[in-house]
């Protein structure tokens, strides 16, 4: 008896969460489908045409496979061609840049090294051609010294401006100027 | 052979990637079932007809990717689904486009639709089963026609088990509201 009156008398047992609340939403669910059924029934009340599920099969099944594994490896294929094709276009871009920009180099040191000889005069063609040695040449030279090489005008102007400014200036100096000993300097 | 024998069976297919006959045995093991689930959902012979070809073909395309996660029939049935409710969706649009209300245009039709075998009451029912939101119509079925757990449909819809008992009270209630007219 001591024992007994030793154990926990408070209740033990656990219940889901919410149980009494969603208890008596249950219990009003049952009654309404039982009413439904006693009127209804839950019979359903469709039919299928003869045999149907006998004759039932799969259409096309076997020609999708067959045509899934037929197209993937041509899918595969055109897929490579395409890359391969791109890769190609994209390498002889590369390499006809570097021509082009090598090419560039060579003519430009050729004009160059004629202009330096006397061999040749320039003008207002091939100043355009020669311009990315001459923005070289201005970038990396002191304007007031480009400023010796060609006249005593508007000094004060192209000792403060850009060099697309100074560019200019050059260009529309070539127009009279012999440019010998200026382009001798590049 | 009985289902869970036929799960095993299919399950060791699949494991051997012999999906032909893997595919084969799921047909004959699972049209019945999906059929009566999708006819419930589309009503219109003709159309569960094309909405069990859709599943299948699905079920055929897929089924070198099904991981076994889940029970076959779990994903059968979660396919079967899918596409009845994407089928139902495309023919609302067109009706829309008609200017006609889908599920009127269903419910005369289940009127003339010569594999409907119900009675003028089960007519009522089918109407007010109608009335409802799509997935309270698949939850509704699925309980009262079919009396499947809730834990099953929970795998197969995605919803909780709560979710869907109170899905199905509403839909019970409803229905209950519906047919008070008549």
């Amino acid at each position: 008896m001591n024992n007994l009156n030793n154990i926990n008398k408070e209740n033990n047992f656990k219940i889901p969460e919410n149980y009494f609340d969603t208890f008596s939403q249950e219990l009003e669910t049952r009654i309404s489908e039982e009413n439904l059924k006693k009127r209804f029934g839950n019979k359903k009340p469709f039919t299928v045409p003869n045999n149907y599920f006998k004759i039932f099969s799969v259409k096309y099944k076997k020609n999708e496979r067959k045509i899934i594994k037929l197209i993937i490896p041509w899918l595969s294929a055109a897929a490579g061609i395409i890359i391969i094709f791109a890769l190609w276009q994209f390498l002889l871009t590369e390499v006809n840049k570097n021509k082009h920009t090598e090419t560039n180099d060579t003519l430009i040191s050729t004009h160059l090294n004629l202009i330096a000889d006397n061999q040749i005069q320039i003008n207002e063609n091939n100043i355009e051609y020669l311009e990315p040695e001459i923005n070289a040449y201005i970038d990396e030279t002191d304007a007031s010294q480009l400023y010796e090489y060609t006249n005593n005008e508007s000094s004060d102007d192209i000792l403060n401006t850009d060099n697309e400014t100074v560019y200019e200036y050059f260009i529309d100096y070539a127009d009279d100027n012999d440019y010998t000993e200026l382009l001798a300097e590049l | 052979m009985n289902a869970a024998a036929s799960e095993n069976k299919i399950s060791e297919l699949l494991s051997e990637q012999n999906y032909s006959e893997a595919f084969n045995l799921i047909v004959e093991q699972y049209k019945e079932r999906l059929y009566w689930h999708i006819r419930k959902i589309v009503l219109i012979h003709e159309d569960a007809d094309d909405v069990m070809q859709n599943t299948f073909i699905k079920v055929w395309r897929y089924l070198e990717n099904f991981k076994q996660d889940s029970k076959i029939y779990t994903w059968l049935f979660r396919i079967a689904t899918n596409e009845s409710i994407t089928f139902i969706n495309n023919k609302k649009k067109k009706e829309e486009d008609s200017f006609q209300n889908y599920e009127n245009f269903l419910s005369s039709k289940l009127e003339s639709d010569e594999y409907f075998e119900g009675d003028t009451a089960q007519l009522i029912l089918q109407k007010a089963i109608l009335t409802l939101p799509e997935k309270q119509r698949i939850v509704f079925n699925m309980k009262y026609f079919d009396e499947t757990k809730y834990q099953e449909m929970s795998e197969i819809l995605g919803t909780s088990a709560g979710a869907l008992k109170s899905s199905y009270h509403y839909a019970v209630k409803k229905i209950e509201e519906y047919i008070k007219q008549y």
